[in-house]
């Protein structure tokens, strides 16, 4: 199951002089679901389970890697997305997207499952899986890599982490060195059923990020300076509208030019991971 | 049957860092006393239609180790 888009990178695309994140994020969740609708031949609105519960699309984990960082995508910039499909089973959904340009390739993957939502209580969604569906998309045979790293990382287990050729190395019992509260921004936090939006967890904590960095430089900001290489987001919780995040930076790391940054998303109210974020940062791209 | 499906939970145990189960009763509960978690029970139910050719969450979810076992006789 395969899907190809053309893209010229404009004004919506782009943020800070370079790719927007926030729209590759919102981008690539759109190729994804339609995948899955393409590969279910039903539209995302008639999915539902046996129960006749409508299924949403539950972001599991997003991994982008690329040896250019976003500031090398440029307006103007003829794009293509090309993307492919794959499931595990009827409920985990691995899709394989390449977004790329002449002179920047970012090479994502996608894991999803389905949830139900339980009497509007976005902390409580329930696993759920589409029912009675003419499904022709490819079944594998063995949980992938990313499903299994994902389950070793939830339960403690996993010590290292590779992302791209870089490494982190991960300790569950690291004290944050720096932490920051989050309001939530309902319109642009929240999605079209009022759940915190997969593509809001990297940009608040981007925001949060940005904080301690514009800290650390002298009068220049973080956020024009040193830009996304590679993310990784394993997403754990949801939550409600009322909620703050409290953002825990673990680890800040250089290594030559880049940064490897680890960090938490929690719940303020109860202290639950929402989400932990890998990610490498590395200089802007320079100009001629 | 049971040897098989004992095997395929210790392989799943296994993977997720889960040292293996010494003895299996039919009470135990996936999630609380097995430690099924969301991701393991998709591979559970995979490997098991694999292996079985049954669908275990046809007639709803299970959650008792000897619910599988009922299910797949």
């Amino acid at each position: 199951m395969n899907i190809n888009k053309d893209i010229t990178i404009n004004m919506p695309q782009m943020a800070l002089e370079a790719l927007s994140e926030n729209w590759l994020f919102k981008e690539l969740g759109a190729m994804h679901w339609d995948l899955i609708c393409h590969g279910l031949s039903t539209k995302s609105f008639d999915l539902k389970n046996d129960t006749d519960d409508r299924l949403y699309a539950t972001f599991v984990r997003i991994r982008l890697t690329s040896e250019k960082n976003l500031s090398h995508f440029i307006e103007n910039d003829a794009a293509a997305m090309d993307g492919s499909i794959a499931r595990f089973g009827n409920s985990m959904y691995f899709s394989k997207i390449d977004f790329k340009t002449s002179e920047v390739a970012f090479h994502n993957e996608l894991m999803t499952t389905f949830s139900i939502r339980n009497h509007g209580d976005n902390t409580k969604l329930a696993k759920s899986e589409p029912h009675n569906v003419d499904n022709q998309v490819e079944n594998l045979s063995k949980l992938p890599a990313i499903g299994s790293e994902y389950r070793l990382i939830k339960k403690r287990v996993l010590k290292e982490l590779n992302l791209g050729n870089f490494k982190f190395t991960i300790d569950y019992d690291q004290e944050p060195i720096f932490t920051h509260t989050y309001a939530l921004n309902p319109f642009i936090d929240l999605n079209g059923v009022n759940l915190l939006y997969f593509a809001a967890y990297p940009i608040i904590n981007d925001v949060c990020e940005s904080k301690y960095f514009n800290e650390q430089l002298d009068g220049s900001r973080w956020e024009q300076t040193y830009y996304t290489s590679h993310k990784d987001i394993l997403y754990y919780s949801n939550c409600n509208i009322n909620e703050r995040i409290k953002y825990e930076l673990l680890t800040a790391e250089k290594q030559g030019a880049d940064y490897l940054v680890s960090s938490l998303l929690r719940r303020e109210s109860d202290n639950e991971i929402l989400a932990r974020v890998f990610t490498v940062k590395s200089p802007k791209r320079e100009i001629a | 049957m049971q040897e098989k499906l004992i095997e395929i939970i210790q392989k799943i145990r296994t993977e997720s860092g889960l040292p293996e189960i010494t003895e299996f009763k039919e009470e135990m509960s996936l999630k609380d006393d097995l430690d099924i978690d969301s991701i393991s029970m998709a591979q559970l139910i995979a490997e098991i239609d694999q292996n079985f050719k049954v669908d275990i969450n046809a007639a709803g979810p299970v959650q008792t180790f000897g619910e599988i076992l009922s299910r797949l006789k």
